[in-house]
């Protein structure tokens, strides 16, 4: 999360030593609402990183959303069934009309592959030299034009390479460095994102796996249901995540062709990762911004790196590099840029930095537990209590919260039941990632 | 004093049926040198068998010299009393004398005495032409009637031959209790418009008509006195003034009397440190700059913020001066307490729009800080104990009559109820502060007087074991104030003020490290001040700084390694002015104040400065070129005239109307992008690609007293423009940051504002009652988007407080018992607020509303209190007294902040206080 999760927790402190000395202050919440009713509409939020590589483009489009509630369901809660936690609340700009258009009247127009998401008809790569406009026309009929969109200048991307470090922190793990050259234009300001793919497997996978049929928890006098141990039919061991990067990272070089950046850190991963455990790649892109784009990510980011003792930072409204077509005032979040790109992917293991040494911790707490397999019917109405023991297996099976682990030869739990079982994070590697191997996977 | 007039009266009628003539044979011989008159007259008497009548009281303590052999009496008697005010009257044919103090005798009665019929004939007695004696002086009928508690004062004495149109009056005003000197005493002629101000020494001189005047002598903390006088001719009247006992413990913001209507210049203030003793605030702490927040104009931007923003301006544009050398963080404890020792604190004298002509560098106010100067006579001091800080100053004679040492301190110990909480993330936290001052004072003779001060104060505190903050102010002056001839004043001052606050880091693992800064500026001012005739007082002088800034330096700490050690260049420059100004009466009613301050500066090397592409963005992407310059080149200089005019007029002898215009440049500016100020706040000169700020104010007023002066009110609008004033790009890195320019925005700003002020200064209620409307906007405006705020439309500005009302009120009940109160009132400050998210760059954000387009909830707070005086008694060791005061009584939970924080995936906006609950506190106070 880029967002300022802590910043302020420092100022608490700040206050907390004020209050604490004086003993009379408090910090105490204030009701939003009126906050709320600020913005008679969403903005329209634009992102697209648009590059000289040829390949279909993309633009997104969205609506920034009032709600100060950020929770996503890219965290995930071991008590909650999967897919039931609260939900990304990224409204998708839908319906929209795209088109880049060249200063001399070339069109290239996108079309909507996924809500929100709009791809180029045709694959194409952004020419130096060349002026090009964005244009959006969303369905409620109101047209937009982006800033004139140039490309700066080209750098190449040399090498990326992993080393073990330890950082200025003090924290040890694998620093991945960039080394570039200028090559033409203006290029002395580069961006860097990334996607990083890994490969993880579930600790606690068993070949068989729980089989619920026939379920009927308000059945009386007991639920019905049949509970079988089956092999597996899904691939759910080895799994493979990937995830793009969301954070800013910028170099500057002096102006100039032929100069070089050397070991540029742009991505640090602490030993303990979890992510670096078993096999580890990561794809970094080299962007070469221009001023106006990189004093924009430049901002974003600040925006985030808040978490300075005394920086209680004046914050202020970022705009987008697009406008309403007719000059009507109208904010538009997120930034359109034109770069050029050079991209460069490189894997390693574990033991490739770390030979021999522990692996780091998996994520999540991994206990075998045991509970009775059945459970008092939902509509029984009679007395109850005295049963002070852990939700039933069949219950958590139906919810889709744990994965078999074995029979309960130790007798475990402290209403042991016939099975052991584990959450289903430890035994079922599809709640972290994708159970087929990508396409440009090297082992 | 009946007596007098009766005798004045049998004397003259007694004098009338005689005339007058010179005997030549009564003869004196002897020497006389400083001989007690009433010993020599029975000499005389017995040498020359004259009787001489005289009241004792006229000749006691006149000494007379002179040297005779066979010299007639008259002449050896015009030779002793010469440089007395007695006159002697021969009647030798009788054989008598008459001493008479002040008088002459006449002979005739003066035109007019008898209303004359029209076509008489004038009579002449005289055998002496009338042209050579002066008009006699007599008293007004009306006021030969009063009882009067002091006696009238005689000064100097008619002599014949001398007829002037006015006379010199010339003297010193002391205190009586400590024998020093008082300055600034507001000498004012009744019924006309002339006043005379003393100068440092005490000293002052006032010319005047032969006659009767009333002489009214006001200033800060002194008892006001009313002195009639007759003159006669040339001479001497000194002043012993009493403490103002009983403004002791009333509220007193004193600009004095005259002052409000009568002096030329708006937006000036003055309060005197022992005068505010009685407001409550927080914890007990007397605190003259808080004092100063509840005057029309002058705002901070929040409860405990230490910045002061007068008139619409920021922080950083404010000159506070403190024995007029610069200190540049008056407060303790993130602005909660002031870091002047309020024993030692005289009063300070706030400008807020055209300041005194020696002043600059700071564009929107000057905050002219005094401390006291000490007890010549015997040693005294005052001290007291609250809940948070002990201070002590005490008063030491060095040589009676001439010179005194002031020494204060003052220590904080918060740290017993920082223990004594049972919070743990407070248990490794601490904060400690005090303040220091030594100012020694000394009346080298009537001309020259020499001043010194020290001050040192520091602050440390920590949140968590492994880091400390810690900053202090440092300053030292010396201050020769020399008269040159008797139109001539000057003063040569040397000052030296330093600023530094630091980071230690001792964490557990090699990250540790030290951070430093610091700024010292080294100034000289040579001020005269000349009394050019006609009215005019021309004020001129230069004066030089020399600044040295070590922006920053961090280095790893003991065990560190992992640090990379930053060493920001240090930086200096030189500032200097010269000035040159008027103040003079055009007419009876109108006065002018005129003057020009040429300020210069220069940024001097050695030192590297970029240059960047023209055309765009200044940033780290824009870089052009790295100059570097040599040691004392000047990289830049900066420079104009500053103007500063004001004029009055009087509408009647207690209404005027006033305007005024300055304009001014500011070189060195605050690097701060928090919405409140900082402890580690830098201070940045101007530089290559750091322009200076420049401004204009122009104000208009109104003012008008009541009641004899009893009530004063003011109505004073203001409309004010600056320009490349500093601000930031949003989420700016100000620190250790070698290349500031590229975060720095500069915009213009304007501020308006209208300020009434209703004080009423005697009687056992009184107070102030301070209502501001003012707006203050700031614009960022650039064809770059990332140096935009607000899409370059001016917005309101951190501490933009349209309606702002305060009213301080004290009223003594008995002689002990006082109370006081304090009501504050403020419009919320304008905030930024987050209006809602949106996923960009794989991340969730939140997005903000335009600058400042929000405001906190108002703010308002009423404070009590009580002061107790222990007796009087004429031998108690210390007199003493007790201050039992409840801050914010209503308990009202004013917002000092409003922040955002992501908690379990939700933003809340949070609102802290300061001081959420009543906050009662007792304080012991002690002098003797």
């Amino acid at each position: 999360m880029l967002l300022n999760r802590r910043p302020y927790r420092t100022v608490h402190a700040i206050l907390g030593l004020i209050l604490g000395v004086l003993a009379t202050g408090c910090v105490e919440e204030l009701e939003l609402d009126s906050v709320e009713e600020v913005l008679e509409e969403p903005l329209l939020v634009v992102e697209a990183t648009l590059t000289d590589e040829v390949g279909v483009q993309q633009v997104l489009l969205s609506r920034s959303s009032p709600r100060l509630d950020l929770e996503t369901d890219t965290i995930y809660n071991p008590f909650l069934p999967f897919g039931l936690g609260a939900r990304d609340s990224v409204d998708d700009e839908t319906g929209a009309q795209v088109r880049l258009r060249t200063g001399s009247g070339g069109v290239v127009d996108f079309f909507e592959a996924e809500p929100g998401k709009y791809l180029s008809e045709t694959p194409f790569g952004l020419q130096s030299g060349v002026e090009y406009f964005l244009e959006i026309t969303r369905s409620n009929g109101r047209e937009y034009t982006s800033d004139p969109l140039r490309i700066a200048g080209a750098a190449g991307l040399d090498r990326i390479y992993a080393e073990r470090e330890t950082n200025a922190f003090g924290v040890e793990g694998v620093q991945i460095y960039a080394d570039a050259t200028t090559l033409q234009g203006d290029a002395q300001r580069l961006r860097y994102a990334y996607e990083e793919t890994y490969k993880v497997i579930a600790p606690f996978w068993d070949e068989n796996e729980f089989r619920l049929t026939n379920y009927d928890p308000c059945a009386l006098p007991e639920p019905t249901y049949t509970l079988e141990i089956v092999p597996r039919e899904v691939q759910n061991q080895v799994c493979y995540n990937t995830v793009p990067s969301e954070t800013v990272v910028q170099a500057s070089l002096p102006a100039g062709t032929g100069n070089t950046l050397q070991r540029f850190p742009v991505r640090f991963i602490p030993r303990d990762d979890f992510i670096i455990t078993h096999r580890y790649s990561i794809l970094v892109r080299q962007y070469v911004q221009d001023a106006d784009a990189f004093g924009f990510f430049e901002a974003l980011k600040r925006f985030s790196q808040t978490e300075s003792l005394f920086s209680q930072v004046q914050p202020g409204a970022l705009t987008a590099n697009m406008n309403r077509s007719d000059g009507t005032d109208e904010n538009v979040l997120g930034y359109i840029e034109a770069v050029s790109v050079s991209a460069q992917r490189i894997f390693f293991n574990y033991d490739d930095l770390f030979p021999g040494e522990p692996l780091p911790p998996y994520p999540f707490v991994c206990i075998e537990h045991s509970s009775p397999e059945s459970h008092v019917s939902y509509c029984f109405s009679g007395p109850t209590g005295g049963d002070d023991c852990p939700q039933s297996i069949i219950e958590r099976v139906n919810l889709g919260l744990s994965t078999y682990t074995g029979e309960n030869i130790n007798n475990i739990g402290t209403c042991p039941g016939p099975y052991t079982y584990v959450n289903r994070v430890c035994g079922d590697c599809t709640l972290l990632g994708e159970n087929t191997v990508p396409d440009f996977w090297e082992e | 004093m009946n007596r007098v007039r009766h005798l004045l009266l049998l004397v003259a009628l007694a004098l009338l049926s005689t005339s007058r003539l010179e005997a030549q044979q009564a003869e004196i011989s002897g020497d006389y040198n400083q001989t007690l008159l009433g010993e020599v007259v029975p000499e005389l008497e017995a040498q020359t068998g004259l009787k001489f009548f005289f009241l004792p009281e006229w000749v006691a303590g006149v000494e007379v010299s002179g040297s005779f052999s066979n010299t007639p009496v008259g002449e050896a008697l015009n030779t002793l009393l010469e440089g007395t005010p007695l006159n002697a009257y021969l009647r030798l044919s009788e054989g008598r004398v008459y001493l008479l103090r002040n008088t002459l005798i006449y002979e005739e009665l003066p035109d007019g005495f008898f209303p004359l019929e029209t076509d008489s004939t004038p009579v002449t007695v005289s055998s002496r032409p009338r042209a050579q004696a002066p008009a006699p002086v007599f008293l007004p009928e009306a006021v030969r009637e009063d009882t009067r508690a002091l006696p009238i004062a005689r000064i100097g004495k008619a002599s014949e031959g001398q007829q002037r149109a006015a006379y010199l009056i010339r003297g010193q005003a002391r205190n009586n209790q400590t024998g020093e000197p008082v300055a600034d005493l507001a000498i004012r002629v009744g019924g006309t418009n002339r006043i005379a101000v003393t100068n440092t020494q005490g000293q002052y001189q006032l010319e005047l008509p032969p006659g009767y005047h009333v002489l009214t002598a006001t200033a800060m903390g002194i008892r006001e006195m009313k002195r009639e006088i007759l003159l006669y001719g040339d001479g001497t009247l000194d002043f012993n003034l009493e403490e103002g006992v009983q403004q002791l413990t009333e509220v007193v913001v004193e600009a004095d009397a005259a002052r409000n209507v009568e002096q030329a210049s708006t937006g000036s203030e003055q309060i005197g440190s022992e005068e505010s003793k009685n407001i409550p605030l927080v914890l007990g702490e007397r605190d003259i700059l808080q004092v100063a927040k509840t005057l029309p104009g002058i705002s901070s931007a929040g409860e405990g913020a230490s910045g002061i923003n007068v008139r619409g301006g920021k922080t950083d544009q404010n000159l506070v001066l403190l024995d007029d050398a610069v200190i540049y963080n008056p407060t303790h404890f993130f602005g909660i307490f002031q870091a002047l020792n309020p024993f030692t604190t005289e009063r300070v004298d706030i400008y807020k729009g055209a300041a005194p002509l020696e002043f600059g560098g700071r564009l929107a106010s000057v905050f002219d800080i005094r401390s006291k100067d000490g007890n010549t006579q015997e040693l005294s001091g005052e001290g007291s104990v609250g809940p948070v800080t002990a201070n002590l100053a005490l008063e030491i004679p060095v040589v009676k009559d001439k010179s005194s040492l002031v020494v204060g301190g003052r220590g904080a110990y918060a740290d017993w109820i920082l223990r004594s909480l049972d919070d743990e993330s407070l248990s490794n936290s601490g904060a400690s502060f005090f303040d220091g001052i030594v100012r020694y004072t000394d009346q080298l003779n009537e001309n020259n007087r020499l001043e010194t001060t020290a001050y040192y104060s520091r602050d440390a505190f920590s949140i968590t074991s492994d880091s400390l903050y810690r900053y202090s102010n440092a300053l030292a002056s010396v201050r020769w104030d020399h008269r040159i001839g008797e139109k001539t004043g000057a003063v040569l001052f040397f000052g030296n003020s330093d600023y530094r606050f630091g980071i230690d880091y001792d964490g557990p693992s090699n990250t540790d490290f030290r951070l430093d800064y610091g700024i010292n500026e080294t100034q000289m001012k040579y001020r005269l001040r000349t009394e050019a005739g006609k009215g005019h007082t021309l004020d001129y002088g230069i004066t030089g700084k020399y600044y040295s800034v070590s922006p920053g330096s961090r280095e790893a700490g003991a065990s560190g390694t992992a640090v990379a050690p930053i060493d920001i260049p240090r930086e200096q420059a030189f500032e200097g002015a010269l000035f040159l100004g008027d103040a003079f009466d055009l007419t009876d009613r109108l006065r002018l104040d005129v003057g020009v301050r040429l300020a210069f500066f220069a940024a001097l090397g050695p030192g590297s400065q970029r240059t960047y592409a023209e055309g765009q963005p200044i940033s780290e992407g824009t870089v052009r070129d790295t100059l570097n310059y040599g040691s004392l080149e000047a990289i830049k200089t900066y420079g104009g005239p500053e103007v500063r005019a004001s004029v009055r007029y009087l509408l009647a002898e207690d209404f005027s109307v006033k305007a005024s215009f300055n304009n001014a440049y500011q070189f060195v500016h605050t690097l701060s992008n928090n919405t409140t100020i900082s402890p580690i706040d830098t201070w940045k000169l101007s530089d290559l690609n750091i322009r200076p700020q420049t401004g204009y104010q122009a104000s208009l007023g109104f003012y008008k007293n009541f009641a004899d002066n009893a009530y004063e009110v003011s109505l004073e609008g203001y409309y004010k423009r600056m320009d490349d004033v500093l601000d930031f790009k949003t989420g700016a890195n100000l620190l250790l940051n070698p290349h500031v320019e590229t975060q720095v925005l500069q915009g213009e700003g304007k501020a308006y504002g209208v300020e009434f002020l209703l004080k009423k200064e005697k009687g056992k209620l009184n107070g102030w009652l301070g209502y501001t409307y003012s707006r203050s906007f700031y614009r960022l405006d650039s064809e770059f988007r990332d140096e935009r705020v607000n899409n370059g439309a001016f917005f309101p500005s951190n501490f933009d407080k349209p309606h702002d009302l305060s009213l301080i009120a004290n009223y003594r009940l008995t002689r002990r018992y006082s109370f006081s109160m304090n009501f504050v009132y403020q419009t919320g400050r304008p905030v930024t607020y987050p209006i809602g998210t949106f996923r960009f760059n794989n991340a969730d954000l939140v997005f903000y509303s335009d600058r400042n387009r929000f405001r906190i909830p108002d703010y308002y707070r009423l404070d009590l209190g009580i002061n107790i005086e222990g007796n009087h008694k004429k031998d108690k060791l210390a007199h003493s007294f007790w201050t039992i005061s409840v801050y914010n009584v209503l308990g009202r939970n004013n917002p000092y902040s409003v922040f955002f924080v992501t908690e379990g995936g939700e933003v809340k906006a949070l609102q802290s206080s300061i001081f959420a609950i009543p906050v009662p506190s007792i304080t012991y106070n002690f002098k003797f």
